[in-house]
């Protein structure tokens, strides 16, 4: 590899760690940060780290059937105010994808 | 022939960095302690919910802020939505659960769409700050409508690009997601040609401030960077800019950054 080379590929690399992937979301290995948050550092005392099943959208169903925009179809009025909203203290957590929590499993040989 | 293989390999080498330069942390490369994570993250609801905001919009800092494209404050978002969780042991909860698309961790330039918690959310963040976007009352329960009854997902496009054009369907990425779900609960469609149309009425996406050398090349060596959606100059949804669509159209309560100290500052 000469020298021009060299310089054409530190050129490139450079010009590609600063690309603009202004949006890129990939998702995150779950299974540390369920070893983390399993070995007991949850953030408040009294809290726990537990793992989600299904989160349901909470609706409040106050006035029903109220028009809403120019083409008049119903829809459900919730009760939306500024009152503020009960949060849970535990530290809540998605599990891993099927994948890493079977390999997690495997791992751990207890399948 | 040997300085073009060199070439190549230099090039190819040059990928691994930039994917992990674009917020692909694994929850190995956390940079936060986990308390701090949680704290952070569990401050994030509290914020949120004192204001009363049952369907938010979220965004995270994916890569290392002094690194990040002028104009570009946040890497990822995400919307939030306040809901009963149910966990594995048959209680419930109240918080938020955050509605993302992510790129497949083994085919990255495809997408999917997972429902995560705000500590997961914040897990790979590379600064502990947070955008909120707290939309109108009525837009906030167009979106609650929008995920109960499970129409979110119809506008999902699985080809994903990380500078997606928001004017068509040919890739999205999480912004435009984000953007397409708002755009279908104010319009009440999931028809994506509608949504497109629309979006190019009325949406402003952020101008890419990069060369057309290093887009060009990012295109040819990186699954998920694609120039082939885009005719002109290289614009995209930002989470930024989303903010002052809403606020263009009267739609915006509040956008804010949320920092770890409990500070925050107005995003525009």
């Amino acid at each position: 590899m000469n020298k021009s080379t060299k310089q054409i590929g530190l050129f490139t690399l450079l010009t590609l760690c600063a690309l603009p992937v202004c949006a890129a979301s990939q998702n995150a290995s779950k299974a540390a940060e369920h070893s983390a948050l399993a070995a007991g550092h949850s953030a408040t005392a009294g809290a726990q780290v537990v793992s989600a099943a299904v989160a349901t959208p909470l609706v409040v169903v106050g006035e029903v059937g109220k028009a809403a925009g120019k083409t008049g179809e119903k829809m459900m009025e919730f009760a939306l105010d500024d009152e503020p909203l009960e949060i849970s203290d535990d530290t809540i957590i998605a599990d891993p994808a099927p994948r890493q929590h079977m390999q997690t499993v495997n791992d751990q040989g207890a399948i | 022939m040997k300085k073009l293989t060199a070439l190549l390999l230099i090039l190819s080498t040059a990928v691994l960095p930039t994917r992990l330069w674009a917020g692909s942390a694994s929850a190995e490369d956390n940079q936060f302690p986990a308390e701090q994570i949680t704290a952070f993250a569990k401050s994030v609801e509290h914020y949120a919910a004192q204001r009363g905001a049952r369907a938010f919009i979220i965004g995270r800092i994916g890569r290392p802020e002094d690194s990040l494209p002028e104009g570009i404050r946040f890497t990822h978002t995400a919307v939030a939505i306040y809901s009963s969780i149910a966990l594995e042991d048959g209680t419930t909860r109240k918080g938020y659960a955050v509605h993302n698309l992510y790129q497949k961790a083994d085919a990255v330039d495809e997408s999917e769409l997972v429902t995560d918690y705000p500590t997961d959310f914040f897990w790979s963040a590379k600064a502990l700050k947070a955008g909120v976007i707290i939309p109108s009352a009525d837009l906030q329960q167009r979106l609650i409508s929008l995920y109960a009854e499970g129409k979110a997902q119809a506008v999902h496009v699985p080809s994903y690009s990380a500078i997606a054009n928001p004017f068509n369907s040919q890739y999205q990425n999480c912004t435009e997601y984000t953007l397409d779900v708002i755009n279908s609960a104010i319009y009440q469609t999931q028809d994506k040609a509608k949504l497109k149309a629309n979006a190019k009425a009325h949406f402003k996406p952020m101008l890419v401030q990069e060369s057309p050398i290093k887009i060009l090349l990012g295109s040819v060596v990186m699954k998920d960077i694609a120039r082939d959606d885009h005719s002109g100059p290289v614009a995209t949804a930002t989470f930024s800019s989303i903010a002052r669509y809403l606020n263009e159209n009267s739609l915006l309560k509040e956008a804010s950054i949320l920092m770890a100290d409990g500070q925050s500052q107005a995003l525009m």
